[in-house]
């Protein structure tokens, strides 16, 4: 009798668990949700991308059918980037940005995990088109006329249009709470040239999400009308196949940026800290951080190069496009002078972002080859692109966030990740990436076209394609140990302090993990990196009195029911408009149950 | 963290091995060379893409000699030592800033200049140019000659050292048109004309095939370009406007000619062959697939799917979908066209140069 009362008070509190987890408003606890879900769509994209190179290592493959060839590749770019990458910038932003900004949570903590939700439902409706044989399989930037419903009939198209559209929705409403937080929730003292510079490239993340993001939804929208609805927008009749293109890649170029940004925030956090030197030249690359922002806007049509727009346009994008690495260059000398003279520590989050470096100054290059227009008339849409946006895509935005998960795990988890395998886990990283991604420059020089299923065997393609195989399974395996790497190390792994590594911003001030408020008092910022300053250079009295009155955001389950409403508005023009109907109400309901939820 | 493991060497080797093999990229025969290598040159307009690409090529190969250089120093002379002090808190230096602001910025108008007059170069149409017309299908090449009054189908037949204009569009999707030896690739776009412009410098057989993604068959888009002497392309011209060659009566090639026209195959349902009559008076005159009057002398079936045999012809036709799967053209089993049939048909069609 009483062990059964014990086992249902037990079962009981793994209930009150997970609906404490479900409506959580809690910045934290929705940064972990974030950054578990990115990591299982990680690994998604990954196995894609392994099917894609395993087609791929000998010539005239039949192991997957064009068919499935096609949906694996669009696949795996969706899932990355809509999936994997944005949403584990967007993990860091949660957990990092209010203990770096000392604020006790996000500006609007029920939009939070409202976004979150929306991620989460968002990611699902585009990759259940696998389970209907319909994923989507036009490639990810979902080129008009293909895109229509004459050519792409059926539904995978539709899982494309509505799967970002859901998402987008997400994106969108992260990088306005986001703005909002960081321009005014930052403690007293913290002006924003004493901004942590996480915290400076994320606010220009925002900035490009709120302006890039409304392109794609309008490209979406109107795609969605033209497929479902038999409006002529993209029509090369009656309205303009090239519309599509220009309005994907007004959205498309800044999303580059908003995928690199973060994790040059990131190592500019972890450079400087095992450096023990500040970053060099902190205003340089806060301005060339807005610089590229803002030029970001003017180069998508070095995407379009050769849809012949005329001599003039692509000599003006092609300026542009070589003006924007300038600040990109400006900010790898100041990493480089940031290490110049400093006590570096190897640590493995360390070795990540120096390699980070490295590799996105590979990529940068041959971004700078083809921004060269008559150059980009035989690389584009050759693998020499692949590797190009695959080495700032990955050696650039994955490394760097690697060496966020590596230096902030102690802080989220009160606990040390394994340095053994830390290490073992960036060599195979390094190498692996290296082998599968250097060799696709060569099959570009040999002219080797992207997004073909199989290739014929007397083109000289063999050699390479079977090395870039090789190398993207020493990569996978890399990547299978740092999950290994994490779980073991939120067991069994060393236990961290509140100041893991010497850090020089406050989230280094608090316990770890923080406490629900996060800081016990309100911190008083008097320097940029204010930790370092006063850890070395201040010599008052550190032990405040903990603040009396501590607000914190009640939890909330609306979030969750008004992201449900729009997965089903989504999912209802894939499959059945009643969907949409009742998905509407849904909406509705929640939306007026969110403004009166009463505020404790 | 005194007890980290020393990995200098390692380091070194890893960053190393890309620098190396991009070096030697840029000297020997890793890459370059093959059928549809950018760098195996045939044309003027593929020519001044690779004259622009060398000097950035180099360019590129000192900035990241100097940069992987100066971060693995870096890395290895200022890491930490036991007992290290801390080291200068050093936030900048704004003229350093700006000498490495100005840097990038005349590397970068050094590499605008030729980039500008190229696109210009590139741009500029020829005097007088040979224009061949290029649609693009789901998943094959279609070739007009206009003033000439021919089409012919995946293999583009232009004479050496003449300017010559291609013009194109797209019937379905946005295809795109590039083989490597001869010219920078162009979009071709329904309801838009592009163009390109090249001269090619050498006679012989190049290879393109499709470079923006266009459906299932991507993958299988391939063409052709036979660059002839002038006299030889005033010839094959001559011989494509009197049409197919017409079979003697009572071969196996006039049987195949039935077999072409009769139910069951009834290939003229989407095929033309030029000039080529049943005996009802049936033309074939369709312009679904690729035009047939000159099949056999295509060195290509299903663009680029196969090699262009009768064995593969044979197999193409009694089932496309083996080598091409999703393509438009359907199979033919033996009710419809029986083994003799087949082999009289294929006959026919290897028989049309």
């Amino acid at each position: 009798m009483a062990q059964a009362v014990a086992a249902n008070e037990e079962q009981m509190d793994r209930w009150a668990v997970i609906w404490d987890w479900i409506t959580t408003s809690d910045h934290k606890k929705i940064g972990l949700l974030y950054f578990w879900t990115s990591m299982a769509f990680f690994f998604v994209g990954g196995f894609l991308a392994l099917g894609v190179r395993s087609q791929l290592a000998v010539p005239n493959s039949t192991m997957l059918s064009p068919e499935v060839y096609n949906q694996f590749f669009t696949m795996h770019a969706l899932v990355m980037i809509f999936l994997a990458l944005m949403p584990m910038s967007a993990a860091f932003f949660n957990y990092i940005i209010p203990l770096q900004i000392g604020a006790r949570d996000v500006a609007f903590p029920r939009l939070n995990s409202f976004s979150y939700w929306v991620y989460l439902f968002g990611g699902l409706l585009l990759c259940s088109g696998f389970l209907f044989g319909a994923a989507p399989d036009i490639g990810w930037t979902g080129y008009a006329t293909l895109s229509s419903a004459q050519y792409t009939p059926g539904q995978s198209g539709d899982f494309y249009v509505m799967g970002l559209q859901v998402l987008g929705i997400s994106t969108l409403a992260a990088g306005l709470n986001f703005f909002v937080t960081i321009l005014n929730m930052r403690a007293p003292g913290m002006s924003l040239m004493r901004m942590p510079m996480f915290v400076w490239m994320s606010l220009i993340t925002f900035v490009l999400i709120m302006l890039a993001f409304p392109s794609l939804t309008i490209a979406l929208f109107a795609l969605m009308m033209d497929r479902n609805f038999d409006t002529v927008f993209f029509s090369p009749t009656d309205g303009s196949v090239v519309m599509w293109q220009h309005l994907f890649w007004i959205f498309g170029h800044p999303e580059v940026y908003i995928l690199i940004l973060p994790s040059f925030g990131i190592i500019s956090e972890v450079l400087p800290t095992f450096s023990r030197k500040p970053l060099f030249g902190y205003s340089f690359v806060v301005f060339s951080g807005i610089a590229i922002g803002f030029l970001g806007f003017g180069v998508w049509v070095h995407h379009m190069f050769t849809v012949g727009l005329g001599p003039i346009p692509n000599m003006v994008f092609s300026s542009v496009t070589m003006l924007i690495a300038i600040p990109t260059g400006v900010k790898i000398l100041n990493w480089l002078a940031t290490l110049w003279g400093g006590s570096i520590r190897l640590t493995t989050a360390m070795l990540f972002a120096v390699a980070f470096v490295g590799m996105f100054t590979i990529g940068g290059i041959s971004g700078v080859m083809h921004a060269a227009v008559p150059i980009d008339y035989w690389q584009h849409d050759t693998y020499f692109v692949v590797a190009h946006l695959h080495y700032v895509l990955f050696g650039g935005t994955m490394f760097g966030l690697i060496a966020g998960i590596y230096y902030w795990f102690p802080k989220m988890y009160g606990r040390y990740m394994s340095e053994g395998l830390g290490r073992i886990h960036f060599w195979l990283t390094l190498i692996g990436f290296n082998l599968t991604f250097f060799p696709m420059h060569f099959l570009g020089v040999d002219g080797m076209p992207r997004r073909i299923y199989t290739y014929p065997s007397d083109y000289g393609y063999e050699l390479w394609n079977m090395v870039a195989t090789i190398g993207a399974y020493v990569l996978g395996l890399g990547m299978a140990l740092m999950v290994f790497n994490l779980i073991k190390s939120i067991r069994s792994g060393a236990p961290a302090p509140a100041d893991a590594w010497d850090g020089r911003t406050i989230e280094w001030t608090t316990t770890s993990p923080p406490a629900k408020h996060n800081f016990d008092h309100i911190p008083q910022i008097r320097a940029r990196d204010d930790f370092w300053d006063e850890k070395y250079n201040r010599k008052e009295e550190k032990d405040k009195p903990a603040d009396e009155h501590i607000h914190l955001p009640p939890g909330s389950y609306i979030p969750l029911l008004l992201s449900f409403g729009l997965l089903l508005m989504g999912a209802g023009v894939i499959f059945t408009l009643w969907l949409s109907l009742i998905g509407g109400i849904v909406t509705t309901v929640a939306l007026f149950a969110w403004a009166f939820e009463p505020n404790d | 963290m005194a007890d980290l493991i020393r990995c200098r060497r390692g380091i070194v080797l890893g960053t190393l091995a890309p620098l190396l093999t991009l070096v030697l990229a840029g000297c020997s025969g890793i890459t370059g060379g093959e059928v549809q290598s950018a760098n195996e040159l045939a044309g003027d307009n593929a020519r001044s893409i690779w004259n622009l690409f060398v000097p950035i090529f180099w360019l590129s190969v000192v900035i990241f000699v100097l940069v992987q250089g100066a971060l693995i120093y870096a890395v290895i002379k200022f890491r930490a030592k036991e007992g290290d002090p801390i080291p200068a808190q050093l936030h900048g230096n704004t003229k350093v800033e700006v000498a490495w602001t100005i840097a990038p910025a005349i590397i970068l108008a050094v590499i605008l200049v030729p980039t500008i007059t190229t696109i210009a170069s590139l741009a500029e149409e020829p005097d007088d140019p040979y224009v061949v017309d290029v649609v693009g299908h789901q998943w094959w090449w279609e070739f007009e000659y206009e003033d000439e009054g021919f089409k012919t189908g995946n293999v583009m037949h232009i004479p050496v050292d003449q300017p010559v204009e291609v013009r194109m569009t797209a019937s379905d999707v946005i295809h795109s048109f590039y083989a490597p030896n001869l010219f920078g690739k162009q979009d071709l776009i329904p309801g838009r004309t592009t163009h390109i412009y090249f001269t090619a410098e050498e006679t012989g057989e190049f290879y393109g095939q499709c470079y923006e993604f266009c459906g299932v068959q991507h993958a299988n888009m391939h063409f052709r370009i036979m660059v002839h002497e002038q006299d030889e392309f005033d010839e094959w011209i001559a011989s494509q406007q009197e049409g197919a060659i017409e079979p003697e009566p009572d071969t196996i090639e006039a049987e195949g000619k039935e077999v072409f026209f009769q139910q069951g195959a009834a290939c003229h349902a989407c095929h033309a062959i030029d000039g080529a009559v049943a005996e009802d008076g049936t033309e074939a005159v369709a312009e679904v697939g690729p035009n047939l009057t000159n099949l056999g002398d295509r060195p290509i079936l299903g663009a680029g799917s196969l090699e262009n045999t009768p064995e593969n012809l044979r197999d193409w036709i009694r089932d496309p979908h083996e080598s091409k799967p999703g393509n438009e053209m359907p199979a033919f089993s033996e009710s419809q066209i029986s083994d003799e049939d087949l082999d009289a048909l294929v006959a026919y069609l290897s028989s049309l140069r």
